[in-house]
């Protein structure tokens, strides 16, 4: 196979190819870009060497030109199979989605009003992106918007014309002398409509749902980061008051394009799997996010050019299925149609490599083992230039008055780690060894000496490391003065608040918006509430995940998501709540409108009753009786009454919208309290003290389980399931022989019978009544038996 | 103790005040701080900044809110006693010379909001 009729799947190697580069960049030289026809999808493909232009032309929905004309200069597609070629231009290009009257991403036939609504938010986006001078994405946004104008523009021009052929039709037609055969009323002769030939039967194409690669996704979210970063730089160390008009709509214009930018981010986001949206969560700062664009694995990079690759294909399937409608002749059909199947068969291909089969790590470890001879850690990408650190602007950068001591700290943090992870580590063999020696027959006798001899300089040598950790231990933390300090900060600040009363109006309500995040107000926030923050935590906290959990009496994530479940709505605001609070924010305004109300009403009646005082009735009563009057009142009351609804509407929209922006509950999980749980639940546990004392007593004890139900869902296995909750409660280097113990406890509490090949394996198990084997996923699990277990394990 | 530590001590003091963490946490935070790991501390520290700056900012918009609501409501009074004295009138100029007409409000044309 040349390198012309290599499709672009083939830049993946696959396991034990002939073309199996040394190592991951050579992927990219086993392609000679120059030796490709050009096309939007092979530059796309040339630009592989820098990640940035990859992702960028691509980081927002694809102008119309580039999105589906993909060859738009010269030759017909090549036929089948797919080849490099296929790419190549097509005479016809097919009709575009403006021709058809569609929109590109949505199908729904533009309006005016709406390409006016899209142009304003494309403007927005422009100008933060110009000011951010994110070159790329203005250029691609630029023609974005003069592609939508134009678009306004043609709609515009067909509206008018319209109306034209009717009036001409009258202009022409009034000089016209009438004839007998003109006044005479002729039915229109409609001549018989041709028979249209039967329409092609086309296999319906669905639209494709456009999956953002990792480092699309991560550049969105780089993008939003920023984005957010503008709107607080903009208004930092500002008040309200100080903003004039100008500023405020400023304000809101940054707003508006964080709001925008974090949206787009949230739903790309959301189509990822699993352990991407996770790995993009822990990326809290703006910082963090561009050192992890520099920093993409080659599997990743290889994914992206897969997902891209496919986006590709199914943008040319869209074209055939368009150029068949279009198709009149047999042979063309055909052709297309052929073409057609090549295309399914290699968008099959690609999808199953994505989503299954053999990994693309696999293939990428299979060919750096080749090349060095042995499994390797993945190096990094070379693809993507390495920025210096000081080029990157902190986000701790302006108020991070420790830098010396943070340094220091986080080194010593580290020394403490990797002592640890020696430790463990000469656990595992020591407990290997053991192992090892429980199995030896007595009469090998020397064997066993050795082996005694290589425990005991193991466990010396724990030893020496556990006494170094010790001292470590002893040193760490900054002392009794600097406690002390703290609660003094902290009691000082307490009292302030409290003797401010609930401060400004603003703080006040604020406050009580939190509070729907919180379950009822500040302080009220436990950090076991929310399984996505906590599953965030218990991956980054290691160890100290499971006693996180012990601090707020959950023996599960999973218990503690039923209990936040019935405390209220854990993945979005309790629309209620957001419905009271909004009703309040308004009744407060009614009632000082009432007030006033009254006050008018008082005042006109009064200045009324005053004018009339001189004019009396026919028989010299006073005009303006008492009865008068509280009609007047009444009526002047419902007057004003109705007149504000639409203030009480605006009012209504306003605050909601606020709330909404600024407690998405996504926001809050992620980049707020995963932190903060990680940060300060972790650093309880850690240090241990009379509160973790008493909990760990409970969890030594059984307290653990309390919640006797407590289960999980499957995710794959029951043995990787144990594992997962050993290492997630303090084992960290789980044996063998733990695992086993607490699967097989997991099992007999939830009914399971552990079986091999028909025969029962586990005998503890025997009362069981489904079998391991047939398990599928997202069947519960019951734990707490095997939590009890595991806390007796906890070293 | 150092100025510099003093002053993260100060920091982390009031931060930890206006946190959402609940008292328990708050609590057991300020008891094991002079033992906490040192990494940890700052770890804690910058959450707690992102904390407080995700506060300021829904306090911040509220502020913001509050304030155009208080100009929507301003408005609406001004335009309420503006039609009030334009019913006033109309019913004195009614009234002053037709005593016995009935009392009712006039129904212009003026504009329910």
């Amino acid at each position: 196979m040349s390198n012309e009729e290599r499709a672009p799947i083939l830049l993946v190697p696959k396991r034990g190819s002939k073309d199996i580069p040394e190592s991951y960049p050579r992927i990219e030289q086993t392609i000679n870009p120059d030796s490709l026809p050009k096309s939007d999808f092979d530059a796309e493909l040339k630009n592989i060497e820098g990640l940035d232009k990859i992702t960028n032309p691509l980081d927002r929905p694809l102008p119309p030109e580039e999105n589906l004309n993909l060859a738009p200069e010269s030759g017909p597609l090549e036929p089948i199979p797919m080849t490099v070629e296929q790419s190549k231009p097509l005479d016809n290009p097919p009709v575009s989605p403006e021709e058809s009257g569609l929109s590109v991403e949505n199908n729904i036939p533009d309006t005016v009003e709406s390409l006016d609504e899209q142009i304003k938010k494309e403007e927005l986006l422009l100008e933060h992106d110009k000011s951010q001078k994110l070159t790329i994405t203005a250029q691609g946004d630029e023609q974005k918007l003069k592609d939508l104008i134009a678009r306004r523009d043609s709609l515009l021009v067909e509206q008018v014309p319209k109306e034209e052929p009717a009036s001409k039709a009258q202009i022409h037609e009034e000089p016209t002398p009438a004839t007998p055969e003109s006044v005479v009323p002729v039915t229109p002769e409609v001549p018989p409509a041709a028979p249209e030939p039967a329409p092609t039967p086309i296999p319906e194409t669905p639209a494709p749902i456009e999956i953002k690669t990792f480092a699309e996704t991560l550049e969105l979210q780089e993008q939003a980061f920023s984005a957010r970063k503008d709107m607080l730089k903009f208004r930092a160390n500002r008040k309200i008051a100080d903003l004039n008009p100008e500023d405020l709509e400023k304000y809101k214009q940054f707003r508006e394009v964080f709001q925008k930018k974090y949206e787009i981010l949230k739903t790309e986001r959301n189509k990822l799997p699993e352990e991407q949206q996770e790995d993009l969560g822990k990326l809290k700062k703006l910082q963090e996010v561009q050192e992890r664009l520099v920093n993409m694995t080659p599997e990743q990079i290889a994914m992206d050019v897969l997902l891209i690759s496919l986006r590709e294909k199914k943008k040319q399937l869209r074209i055939i299925d368009l150029q068949i409608k279009d198709q009149n002749t047999d042979e063309d059909l055909k052709d297309f149609q052929k073409r057609r199947r090549g295309l399914l068969i290699q968008i099959a291909s690609m999808e199953e490599e994505l989503s299954g089969g053999r990994s693309l790590q696999d293939q990428i470890n299979d060919l750096q083992g080749e090349k060095t001879g042995e499994n390797t850690t993945e190096p990094k990408s070379e693809t993507r230039q390495e920025i210096p650190a000081e080029n990157i602007e902190s986000d701790n950068e302006p108020n991070d008055d420790h830098h010396f001591e943070r340094t220091h700290a986080e080194s010593k943090g580290r020394t403490r780690e990797e002592l640890q992870s020696v430790i463990n580590e000469l656990s595992k063999r020591i407990d290997i060894k053991t192992q090892e020696l429980g199995a030896l027959p007595m009469h090998r006798a020397i064997t066993r000496v050795g082996l005694h001899v290589e425990i005991e300089k193991l466990s010396r040598e724990r030893a020496k490391l556990q006494a170094e950790l010790n001292g470590e231990q002893r040193r760490m933390g900054y002392g009794e003065r600097f406690k002390l300090t703290t609660q003094k900060a902290y009691r000082k600040i307490k009292e302030k608040i409290k003797g401010d009363g609930k401060g400004s109006t603003a703080r006040f309500w604020g406050q009580r918006a939190l509070g729907l995040l919180t379950f009822g107000g500040l302080d009220a926030y436990k950090a076991n509430q929310f399984r996505k923050g906590t599953k965030s935590v218990a991956e980054q906290a290691g160890a100290y995940a499971g006693d996180i959990e012990q601090q707020q009496n959950f023996s599960s994530v999973e218990a503690a998501q039923i209990d936040a479940m019935e405390m209220g709505d854990t993945t979005g605001l309790d629309v209620s709540a957001v419905e009271k609070l909004s009703q309040e924010v308004t009744d407060r305004k009614i009632k000082d409108n009432d007030a006033r109300i009254n006050e008018i009403i008082i005042s006109v009646i009064s200045g009324l009753e005053e004018k009339l005082k001189k004019y009396k009735g026919d028989r010299g009563e006073n005009v303006l009786t008492e009865e008068a009057k509280d009609k007047i009142a009444i009526d002047l009351q419902n007057r004003l009454n109705d007149m504000r609804y639409s203030t009480i509407g605006a009012d209504a929209k306003a605050i909601k919208k606020m709330l909404r922006e600024n407690l998405d509950p996504d926001w809050w999980h992620r980049y707020v309290w995963a932190g903060l749980e990680l940060a300060g639940a972790s650093t309880i546990v850690y240090l241990g003290g009379p509160l973790l004392a008493s909990k760990f007593a409970a969890m030594k004890t059984g307290g653990v389980a309390s919640k006797e139900v407590a289960q999980v869902a499957l995710k794959d296995t029951v043995w990787a399931e144990a594992k997962r909750q050993l290492i997630a409660h303090g084992v960290t280097n789980p044996t063998s022989i733990q695992i086993q113990q607490v699967t097989t406890k997991f099992c007999a509490d939830s009914g399971i019978q552990v079986m091999e090949g028909g025969k029962l394996l586990w005998a503890k198990t025997a009362g069981g009544k489904f079998v391991d084997t047939i398990l599928a996923k997202g069947v519960a699990i019951k734990i707490s038996g095997g939590l009890k277990l595991i806390a007796g394990m906890v070293p | 103790m150092t100025k510099d530590i003093e002053k993260l001590a100060v920091e982390i003091g009031e931060l930890l005040a206006g946190s959402t963490l609940d008292k328990k946490t708050k609590d057991a935070i300020l008891e094991n701080l002079d033992t906490m790991p040192e990494d940890l501390v700052f770890k804690l520290l910058d959450a707690l900044k992102n904390e407080k700056e995700q506060i300021d900012s829904v306090v911040f918009d509220m502020e913001l809110f509050l304030k155009e609501q208080d100009e929507r409501w301003a408005k609406l009074e001004e335009e309420q006693l503006k039609l009030a004295s334009s019913i006033g009138d109309e019913l004195f100029e009614k009234l002053k010379d037709h005593p016995v007409t009935s009392v009712d409000a006039p129904k212009d044309e003026t504009p329910v909001q």
